[in-house]
């Protein structure tokens, strides 16, 4: 019998031999903890249902217990905290109603309120790889000489590739190093729109003014969003000099470089170019590989080389997405108790990636390519051997062969060439795309436009 | 038993135990007071399972005894006594109360019936302290607690005692009170750092008990708190739960620091914030000429107002707002005549006796935007 179960028939037998206020003031709460050689142990709620118990009820409880159990010889007593437990769970229940107010003092740290910053991130977790590394070069040299090197420092790149992760890391690099004599300051563009139209609203421009010219470092996310913003650009535009012109750090995200950000006016752009503009790109393969086990290392967890492969290879677009798809596998993992097979990796992945992908027709890669390159359809199919041709035509027969896995025949077909040139298109382009990022990123916005049409 | 005893001594020692009833007890036992007499000692003992308070009330014992009688009844009939000294006999269950014109007697239960109070059973380690050093560390920090049921932890002070200091804190989040008891302040000490939880109801039946002449001392063990005197002794269980980490918010920078005369401010605060609205908000700013700061509060529909306080500034800052019941409250826990007062924009503010490290207490500003 389980303690329990004992306990629970204990307590009925009791019920009947006291008073009703008296069970419930003393036995309510109560709870059979241990039964080891002979001794049973009971825990009670507090000191005084303790003494009281221990004193008053210990030969009835012995008596009924041996009824049941007659291995137990001798009851301890204890005191268990389950009251303050249980006020720890309303509490956390209620956690949303009494979420912290924006007056109280945060006693919770993880998000700085001054300077904005999610500790996080920091440089050390950033994984680095080819597509990223100038990115990550530039970003500890800025740390090193905040304000003079590289200003402002204007990184670009698509969703989910580690931006903010890069920005907020040098904030917080620059925080440690400098030991908060250097104040950093993270804004998204959203917030900052915010504060502007909120101190139009108030009248009180000159309070924004100062919390953003009172500060060494300053990071905006996203600015692509205050693009067509007029009065925010302008603010921003004055902040900007203001900041520029006594050596402070500026640091812009944005997830197109400034020249394609069309709202964007023409004097913030050409300040932006005037500093230091990186790109993060789509990692390559090693770079997946090396993320996925870092993020493996930090939660603790283990995955088979192979179901790793598998998803660095699947996942290819966006950081954020293989995180969501290894923690997946890695839940799977956990509540099925057993490693995880590569195929129900593939099961997992397929069914996460499934549901952005469309069916696209030969028709949509062609004109897409087409549309990307900026030529008509019908050079691209012929037999023209033009330069600026070539590379269309051979991506085109490598998409059409990956995405759409037709035969090399019908794609020589389609495209008004031979069998042999579609394989040798298909292989040269899978070379190339291992070691040419440019070529990498022009067919990551293809496939792009493709599923876009 | 049968005891003879002064009316005033006894209606003290009611008074005292009266505190530990609670509402609601499911145990009619609980709504009694045990009398006890032993030897010389006469003892009054009340609880409601979550402290117990004893009193011993001088008098004289003509026979030993023990019996539980109901509390409010006892104290409503001595309360309306007129004479000095009363007779306390105990006839079976009920106790025969006897005074020269006076003749009742109560119904009670046996004392057998009466829960079993807990002792401590090191009585060894222990700190003592006089009552005036207990009240004055107690009283200003117990004001920046919090009743409240959902976080018990708030719902007390932290008693951190580090061999050769005491530190007394507590929060409610919105503003935090430290004050620290140096080592020769104290007498005695635990072999280990202890840092626990008393609950603020015991801190405030505590504060009302326990005078300035007292000799207050405290015993710990890994789950209550014994505090007794020469004749109070009560005995409380600690609060679980753990303390926020409050070491990060204390401000060590100031936007402006200012020092003025406390009394100075009471009284400017108390009449700005007549015009505060619900949340009692006072707008804090610096002269333009930084030769004072100027309170403020009100809005446009109820009306506005605002006070000068002269004082050098050294350095300007924006506009921060405070809840003033929260300033006051501060304030009023601070001996002295200065109050220097730490101003921050967006952080904490605090306030202390320029002259009085050992206490401080810290206000977050309401942020507006």
């Amino acid at each position: 019998m389980d303690l329990e179960n004992l306990w629970r028939l204990v307590l009925g037998e009791m019920e009947q031999k006291t008073s009703r206020a008296n069970f419930a003031t003393w036995l309510k709460g109560s709870c059979f903890l241990d039964r080891r050689d002979g001794v049973g142990c009971v825990g009670l709620p507090n000191n005084f249902a303790k003494e009281w118990v221990q004193n008053k009820y210990h030969k009835d409880l012995l008596g009924i217990i041996r009824i049941f159990d007659d291995s137990v010889k001798k009851l301890e007593f204890v005191v268990i905290s389950e009251a303050a437990e249980e006020a720890h769970k309303r509490a956390a229940a209620a956690g949303e109603r009494t979420s912290p107010n924006q007056s109280q003092i945060s006693l919770e740290f993880r998000v700085d309120p001054e300077t904005n910053l999610n500790s996080r991130y920091t440089l050390n977790s950033f994984v680095v790889g080819s597509s990223n590394e100038l990115a990550h070069a530039a970003a500890s040299a800025v740390v090193q000489d905040v304000g003079t090197k590289y200003n402002p420092f204007f990184v670009y790149g698509g969703v989910g590739l580690g931006k903010t992760h890069l920005i907020q890391a040098v904030g917080n690099e620059i925080l440690l190093r400098y030991h908060g004599t250097v104040r950093p300051k993270y804004v998204t563009s959203e917030r900052f729109t915010n504060d502007v139209v909120w101190a139009i609203r108030n009248k009180r421009m000159e309070d924004i003014k100062k919390k953003y010219r009172d500060v060494d470092v300053l990071i905006i996310d996203d600015i692509q969003f205050i693009g067509g913003k007029e009065k925010t650009e302008e603010e921003f535009f004055h902040t900007f000099n203001a900041l520029y012109e006594h050596n402070k750090q500026i640091i812009i995200s944005s997830d197109r470089p400034p020249q394609s950000i069309p709202t964007l006016e023409e004097r913030l752009r050409s300040r932006f170019e005037g500093g230091l503009i990186v790109d993060i790109s789509y990692p390559e393969y090693e770079t997946r590989v090396a993320i996925i086990k870092s993020k493996l290392q930090q939660g603790g967890r283990l995955l088979s080389d192979e179901v790793v492969d598998l998803i660095a290879r699947r996942v290819k677009k966006n950081i954020r997405e293989l995180e969501g798809i290894l923690n997946k596998i890695v839940f799977y993992q956990d509540k099925k108790q057993t490693d995880i097979s590569r195929k129900v990796a593939e099961e997992i992945i397929d069914k996460s990636i499934q549901a952005f992908s469309r069916p696209v027709s030969d028709a949509q890669v062609i004109g897409a390519v087409a549309d990307f390159y900026n030529i008509p359809t019908t050079d691209l199919i012929g037999r023209c051997r033009r330069k600026e041709i070539v590379e269309p035509r051979q991506v085109t027969m490598f998409l059409l062969r990956d995405i759409l896995g037709l035969s090399y025949p019908y794609i020589g077909e389609k495209m008004g060439r031979d069998h042999t040139t579609a394989i040798h298109s298909f292989e040269k382009i899978t070379v190339e795309l291992t070691k040419n990022s440019n070529l990498n990123q022009k067919m990551f916005q293809i496939r792009e436009l493709i599923n876009k049409s | 038993m049968k005891i003879i005893v002064l009316r005033a001594h006894l209606k003290e020692g009611l008074v005292v135990v009266e505190r530990a009833l609670g509402e609601g007890a499911s145990l009619p036992i609980l709504k009694n007071v045990l009398l006890e007499a032993r030897g010389e000692d006469i003892t009054l003992t009340a609880t409601n399972l979550e402290i117990a308070l004893r009193y011993s009330v001088p008098g004289k014992v003509l026979e030993g005894g023990s019996l539980t009688t109901p509390l409010g009844l006892l104290s409503n009939i001595v309360g309306n006594l007129t004479s000095e000294r009363i007779n306390l006999e105990q006839k079976q269950q009920a106790l025969l109360i006897k005074t020269e014109n006076y003749e009742g007697s109560i119904n009670g239960m046996p004392a057998e019936d009466f829960p079993i109070i807990p002792k401590i059973s090191n009585q060894t380690e222990k700190i003592s302290m006089t009552g005036s050093v207990f009240r004055g560390a107690l009283g200003p920090v117990a004001g920046a607690a919090q009743i409240t049921d959902l976080r018990p932890e708030l719902s007390s002070v932290l008693w951190d005692y580090s061999i050769d200091n005491i530190r007394l804190v507590a929060t409610d989040t919105y503003r935090l009170a430290e004050k620290t008891v140096t080592g020769g302040q104290y007498q005695g000490g635990y072999p280990q750092p202890l840092r626990k939880l008393i609950p603020l109801r015991t801190i405030q039946e505590l504060l009302r008990t326990i005078k300035d002449t007292d000799e207050v001392e405290l015993l710990p063990d890994q789950s209550q708190l014994l505090v007794r005197t020469k004749n109070f002794e009560c005995i409380t269980r600690f609060v679980e739960g753990v303390f926020p980490d409050y070491q990060t918010i204390i401000p060590s920078a100031f936007t402006a620091e200012v020092t003025l005369k406390k009394q100075e401010l009471i009284d400017a605060l108390k009449l700005v914030s007549v015009l505060g609205g619900r949340n009692n908000e006072v707008r804090v700013e610096p002269e333009k000429t930084l030769n004072g700061i100027k309170l403020s509060s009100g809005d446009t529909v109820a009306g506005e107002n605002q006070y000068l306080l002269p004082v050098k500034l050294t350095n300007g800052f924006n506009r921060v707002t405070f809840n003033a019941r929260y300033l006051l409250d501060g304030l009023r826990s601070l001996i002295g005549e200065d109050v220097f007062w730490g101003i921050n924009e967006d952080k904490p503010a605090l306030l202390k006796n320029p002259k009085d490290p050992s206490f401080f207490y810290i206000i977050a500003p309401i942020l507006t935007s």
